[in-house]
């Protein structure tokens, strides 16, 4: 497909002393007795549970984050009604802003730590993405249980279908924990972790957001259905954890 | 209507020359990079010497 | 050099018998669909095409798909750059407001978005290896983004975009448009072409001097 592209097909010469040096990606012979198990897994979710509890930086960040922030909204709207589409808009808002504080915590802390090489050997890429991702959520979820609660009361939204709003919620932050926990790992990796890590995150999460301020407006009170929005986030989802699955592999092994 | 479709052709006229000039810079580039490979590749090619096995220890000596 | 002719000869076509078809009903300027549209199915073509080398990349490791997948990206952003504004220009000049957030501006500026952060993100990692990397796997979920963005969300969003009236009211517009989508994807592919070729030349270059030195 390379019209007047002659070069014959290069292993690029730095590539080629690297392999010669015997500095590869990270060997499939190595990982091979690395466990992908649930056990691995949960045991990924632990470490990362146990640590995050000792020092609860994430935990303060996000739910300090999630109560200030619909605590600033309702004093600059000032006892004004607000619309239920504007709410929903301003509740995700809040919730996405909470998570790029939060959520890249966690692979950020094992490279500044050190304990990313170790976590390397001893877990498959499968255990770190599904053990991260589980912690993210549980994270996501805990914080959200005080933040929506407070939002709804501060902003005197009326909830008119909650069981809509407990999906949305739910669906939503599978996709957000997802999300998060791959480009996390990918900002990790470069320079300028956190803020790269909202740069990409944004675009990406953009579709999530949009569809789940549609669901949340109805579940709040805008005349609709919310059906249309809770497919596509679900679709948004499952995707993710698919494209997730496959590829968390080229972002965590060097 | 019909100035906009002048502009129009003008435009894309100059585009299509600006990609025939940049195809033109594009086969020249690749012909200096093809003549820079040949020059170290005639630099770097293996002597005599780097071919030859590795000796680990003189011959002569023995362990006693 | 025979792409290169009917290149040329295939767009100047497509431009004239733009200019040459009749006027959509209710719609000033509709001229300029056949190039706004077009350009628009380009960047898709063009993020698409990204992502698929991309995906090559990861799993061949020849820096030509890498080099390939930045340049189908440089162009289809520029493309899509290129299509926002005449959008936002034509809504103006029709509907007299240059921005509504309907649902394909949505799309496009969300998808512009993506491939901002994408370049962000190769520029922010210095081993090449682990760039290149990055890249493939952001490429792919910001095209899935980009879908996402460009067609689920028409479900949702009620939109401007005229988006059954110019095939009703034109004849013919089916077929100029196509026209004109097959010849702009035609640029996409000599564009995006060079614009590889010069960055494995570049690259080439790069390692070359490591190499010597």
């Amino acid at each position: 497909m390379q019209p007047g592209s002659e070069w014959q097909s290069p292993a690029s010469t730095r590539s080629a002393v690297r392999e010669a040096a015997g500095v590869m990606r990270t060997p499939p012979t190595v990982g091979a007795h690395r466990s992908a198990s649930f056990a691995a897994v949960h045991a990924v979710f632990q470490k990362d549970w146990r640590s995050e509890w000792r020092t609860r930086a994430a935990l303060n960040a996000i739910v300090l984050f999630s109560v200030a922030a619909p605590i600033a909204l309702s004093f600059n709207v000032a006892r004004q009604v607000l619309a239920p589409e504007v709410l929903a808009g301003c509740l995700w808002s809040v919730l996405l802003f909470a998570a790029l504080v939060g959520l890249p915590r966690v692979f950020v802390r094992e490279e500044e730590s050190g304990t990313a090489a170790q976590l390397r050997l001893a877990c498959a890429p499968e255990a770190v993405l599904w053990g991260k991702a589980a912690f993210n959520l549980a994270l996501l979820c805990m914080t959200q249980l005080a933040a929506v609660p407070i939002f709804i009361l501060l902003l005197n939204a009326r909830v008119t279908q909650p069981f809509v709003l407990l999906l949305i919620l739910l669906l939503g932050d599978i996709g957000l924990a997802i999300a998060a926990t791959v480009l996390g790992a990918m900002a990790a990796q470069a320079r300028a972790r956190g803020a790269l890590f909202s740069a990409i995150a944004v675009p990406v999460l953009l579709p999530l957001l949009v569809a789940s301020s549609a669901a949340t407006a109805v579940a709040l009170g805008a005349p609709g259905e919310a059906w249309p929005a809770l497919q596509i986030v679900a679709v948004y989802d499952v995707v993710m954890i698919a494209a997730a699955w496959m590829l968390f592999d080229f972002v965590w092994s060097t | 209507m019909g100035y906009v479709l002048v502009v129009a052709l003008l435009t894309w006229g100059g585009v299509f020359f600006y990609m025939l000039r940049l195809e033109k810079l594009a086969r020249s580039v690749e012909a200096d990079v093809r003549r820079i490979e040949q020059q170290s590749a005639v630099a770097t090619s293996p002597t005599k010497t780097d071919t030859a096995p590795l000796e680990t220890a003189p011959r002569e000596k023995e362990l006693v | 050099m025979l792409f290169n002719v009917v290149l040329g000869i295939w767009i100047t076509a497509g431009i004239v018998i733009g200019f040459m078809m009749p006027p959509a009903i209710g719609l000033v300027h509709s001229t300029v669909m056949y190039f706004h549209v077009p350009m628009a199915i380009a960047m898709l073509t063009a993020f698409l095409i990204a992502a698929w080398r991309g995906i090559q990349w990861l799993r061949t490791r020849d820096p030509r798909h890498d080099a390939a997948s930045l340049a189908y990206a440089e162009v289809g952003a520029f493309f899509g750059i290129i299509a926002t504004m005449t959008g936002s220009i034509w809504a103006g000049a029709n509907w007299q407001s240059y921005w509504n957030w309907d649902a394909q501006q949505i799309g496009i500026v969300g998808t512009l978005l993506t491939y901002g952060a994408l370049f962000a993100l190769r520029s922010a990692v210095d081993d090449d290896d682990k760039k290149r990397d990055l890249w493939a796997v952001y490429a792919i979920f910001g095209v899935i983004a980009a879908i996402f963005l460009t067609y689920v969300f028409r479900r949702l969003v009620p939109s401007l975009h005229p988006n059954d009236t110019l095939t009703k009211s034109a004849p013919g517009y089916r077929l100029t448009l196509w026209f004109n989508v097959f010849g702009y994807i035609m640029l996409l592919v000599r564009v995006a072409g060079l614009r590889a070729r010069f960055e494995t030349a570049r690259e080439r270059l790069k390692e070359l001097s490591w190499a010597m030195s």
